[in-house]
């Protein structure tokens, strides 16, 4: 699944282990998210919506057209 | 943390809670290589002494092994947990799998009984591999 979780951290100026901090999860897992390797639970896509205030579909794509 | 770290070590090695839990699986497991190695459970008689204490070891290396994996998926989050699930759930397949067949071919074919450290050795390469599959997967 694709997402815009690095830019969305390089505007904010943090690193990725600044992100895991906030996130809660370990620097590996924020850098599979990035890299589109692992998609996060439920719980987690709504941690990262609410810390970054956006619908959760708009930081993740599943490049599905409906 | 590198990927080749997750890979290997299973998280940052620099941690000192995953340094120390390397160690100690490290060193546990190279002392049960050398007990199995040196006591051939394969030509050893199942009601004997040496097959008591060997298993006396299996369970005490079992119930180790089973507590630091405890502990470690305590301290991990939801991707690690998942990536141990997934490969556990192989392994685990895999070794369930070869030990019916080893016991089908047994039985028809009279196999002579495999030495535990052979036994050991498969298990503990059979989880690696499905780890690493699982980890290069995930991260």
């Amino acid at each position: 699944m694709k997402n815009i979780l690095p830019t969305l951290r390089a505007d904010r100026g943090w690193s990725q282990g600044d992100l895991a901090e906030r996130l809660q999860v370990s620097r590996q897992t924020v850098n599979s998210l990035e890299k589109g390797r692992y998609d996060p639970s439920l719980p987690l896509a709504f941690r990262i919506a609410r810390l970054f205030d956006l619908p959760i579909e708009t930081i993740f794509q599943d490049g599905v057209e409906i | 943390m590198s990927r080749w770290s997750f890979l290997l070590f299973g998280g940052d090695i620099k941690e000192p809670f995953l340094r120390r839990m390397a160690f100690r699986v490290s060193a546990a497991s190279i002392v049960a290589g050398f007990v199995y190695g040196a006591f051939d459970v394969g030509v050893t008689p199942v009601a004997s002494g040496p097959a008591y204490g060997l298993a006396a070891m299996t369970l005490l290396y079992a119930a180790f092994i089973a507590y630091e994996y405890f502990r470690y998926y305590q301290h991990s989050d939801e991707m690690v947990r998942g990536t141990l699930n997934a490969s556990l759930a192989v392994a685990g397949l895999v070794v369930l799998a070869c030990s019916g067949v080893y016991g089908l071919l047994e039985l028809l074919f009279a196999l002579p009984q495999v030495k535990m450290i052979h036994v050991f050795l498969f298990a503990a390469i059979v989880s690696s591999i499905s780890w690493f599959i699982a980890a290069w997967k995930n991260s």
